[in-house]
């Protein structure tokens, strides 16, 4: 029985495989139809708006990788390359001109206009990408990270306002996750700044920033609607991490100072509902990919965010938890020295501001 | 980033394959499988010997991901035209809702831009990696109770039930019954049938994406469309 299952199975497979028309042709037939009734296609728009924010965020979350380049270049073709090389080194300079001439004609109103943006506005995305190119202009692990902190900061203020104005629930969820990721980032890079020149300061910073932003998530607590609350645990476990971390590093912290913290940061938790982290059932693939929540381990479960713009799509290839993470968010950078970063900063820098205007010119 | 522009000029040479409506979804995601197996043919019977289009795709789609893990952004953004109507269709004919499928389909890509640099071949493919992703969303979605299982038919163009039961194949069925049908299976099966024929992954993918085997994946589905034959006669009749 067995045996004829697994054959029928294997002529079917075959037959779409092949087109052979055998004993399964009205199977055939079947999936066929779904294939070609399956027409939903996403909107042109969407497509384009989602890619524009793809390369706006590109900017800062892609790091500049000489053994992936190598890597590419080893399965690319060497002539082309190497053509493409040069023409766009030569056209760089005149593209920057040409990018900072459009933003300060064109874009130079929007732009200050949509520093005051709420999630949901029209000049939000504006707003978020004139954020992401000012970040690229903060070169050291301590400034960049502090930025990042800062950008996290201004997320759980407009959650703060989204909460007072009954925003939809998904809007405050976004936010929520777009803090978390800068607050991982953040936090990561101030890390790595106290790692790279053995002083307290990031950690210090790292700390005042988690301790503002509990006493912040203690005031939205009972505001978030229920179906942001996931996104509003994973904010308290992103600072929770923190917090673990800094008890690790900081040597001159004080131990109380660390506790109290720590402890309003749990209760921020205790009052959420019942959510049993539930395995999912169909969940089996073997490698762990972005978007997974299904880590038997509650801490990994709890460390990852679930959402638009969270940082866990960073953190979960290779590290079962937020706190290994942060060490790997950017290893790359924390892997150079302060002049390897120096000498990679000046393309980068202006990248963001020639994608820009590229996209802006359609 | 410092060579962005150049290095995917490989990718640019090479066609874009792009599905869109009212063409066959072919190029949009099984192309890149044959990087991981064997089995690549779309499920629509398709010729089987390896086209030179097919192979430049590969290629395409292999130098595309290595320049992205080095940071390249654009051949992200390439990366994202080649699968984005793929993942969608799959979130939308399980979520039944356009805004919703636009929102999970942001957050897969962001994800995986996040993660790309640390994408790996071995064992690997990049469409069922992109896949997995989405489907790991769209499991939140439902267990966060967000899931709304009314299917916006007024936003898609209306297909309509042709031939006959007798006939046993029909050319087309309505969006509304697809996703009625899809969704009445198992959770396997139903992620089987959306990867492998709305999807068109291929096996070889579909078996990445639900961590079994490729054997595994030729039963399911057979017991899938079995299924799904019997749930769509039903509705027909």
């Amino acid at each position: 029985m067995i045996g004829r299952a697994s054959r029928s199975a294997r002529h079917f497979a075959d037959a779409l495989e092949w087109g052979e028309n055998g004993s399964d042709h009205r199977l055939v037939g079947t999936a066929r139809t779904v294939t070609e009734s399956a027409q939903a296609e996403p909107d042109d728009q969407f497509v384009f708006e989602l890619r524009s924010a793809l390369m706006a965020e590109a900017s800062t979350v892609l790091v500049d990788d000489p053994s992936g380049a190598n890597a590419a270049d080893s399965t690319s073709d060497a002539g082309l390359t190497a053509a493409g090389q040069r023409r766009g080194r030569a056209r760089r300079p005149l593209r920057v001109l040409v990018a900072a001439a459009i933003i300060a004609v064109i874009g130079g109103g929007t732009v200050i206009t949509s520093s005051h943006a709420m999630p949901g506005d029209v000049l939000y995305p504006v707003k978020l990408r004139v954020e992401s190119v000012q970040s690229e202009f903060h070169r050291s692990d301590l400034s960049l990270g502090d930025y990042r902190l800062d950008r996290a900061d201004k997320r759980l203020n407009e959650v703060s306002g989204l909460t007072d104005q009954g925003a939809e629930p998904e809007l405050i969820a976004t936010t929520l996750r777009r803090f978390s990721a800068e607050s991982s980032e953040g936090a990561s890079l101030l890390f790595s700044a106290h790692e790279a020149d053995s002083v307290e300061e990031p950690v210090k910073k790292v700390q005042k920033f988690a301790q503002i932003s509990a006493e912040k998530l203690e005031e939205i607590r009972t505001s978030v609607p229920d179906g942001a609350f996931d996104a509003y645990r994973d904010a308290q476990a992103t600072l929770d991490s923190l917090i673990g971390q800094i008890s690790t590093v900081c040597a001159d912290c004080d131990p109380e100072t660390i506790d109290s913290l720590r402890s309003s940061v749990s209760d921020l938790a205790d009052d959420d509902p019942a959510d049993p982290q539930e395995p999912k059932p169909e969940q089996s693939a073997p490698n762990s990919v972005p978007g997974s929540t299904t880590s038997p381990d509650p801490s990994e479960s709890r460390n990852r965010s679930g959402g638009t713009d969270s940082s866990s799509g960073s953190q979960d290839s290779t590290s079962p938890g937020r706190g290994n993470n942060t060490d790997s968010e950017h290893p790359k950078r924390s892997a150079k020295s302060p002049s390897d970063q120096e000498s990679s900063k000046p393309s980068g820098l202006l990248d963001p501001v020639t994608g820009i205007v590229e996209s802006l010119l359609g | 980033m410092a060579a962005r522009g150049p290095r995917y000029a490989i990718a640019l040479a090479v066609t874009p394959a792009q599905s869109k409506t009212g063409q066959p979804k072919s190029g949009a995601a099984h192309t890149a499988d044959t990087v991981s197996g064997p089995s690549h043919s779309p499920p629509s019977g398709r010729s089987a010997p390896r086209k030179p289009a097919e192979i430049s795709d590969v290629t395409r789609i292999t130098a595309l991901v290595d320049l992205a893990r080095g940071g390249d952004a654009e051949a992200f953004g390439q990366l994202y035209d080649h699968y984005v109507s793929g993942i969608f269709r799959f979130i939308y004919y399980r979520v039944g809702s356009r805004q919703i499928a636009e929102d999970l389909t942001s957050d897969t890509f962001t994800r995986a831009l996040r993660a790309v640099q640390r994408f790996t071949w071995q064992g690997r493919d990049f469409g069922a990696w992109l896949t997995t992703i989405a489907r790991n969303l769209v499991a939140d979605h439902h267990k966060s109770g967000r899931s709304r299982l009314e299917f916006a038919t007024d936003q898609l163009p209306e297909s309509h039930v042709v031939g006959t039961t007798e006939s046993a194949v029909m050319s087309q069925i309505s969006n509304d019954m697809l996703f009625e049908a899809v969704n009445a299976l198992s959770a396997e099966q139903r992620d089987c049938v959306l990867m492998r024929f709305i999807q068109e992954l291929s096996v070889a993918q579909t078996a990445a994406a639900l961590g079994r085997s490729e054997g595994a994946i030729k039963q399911l589905q057979f017991r899938a469309v079995r299924n799904l034959a019997n749930i769509i006669d039903q509705d027909a009749l």
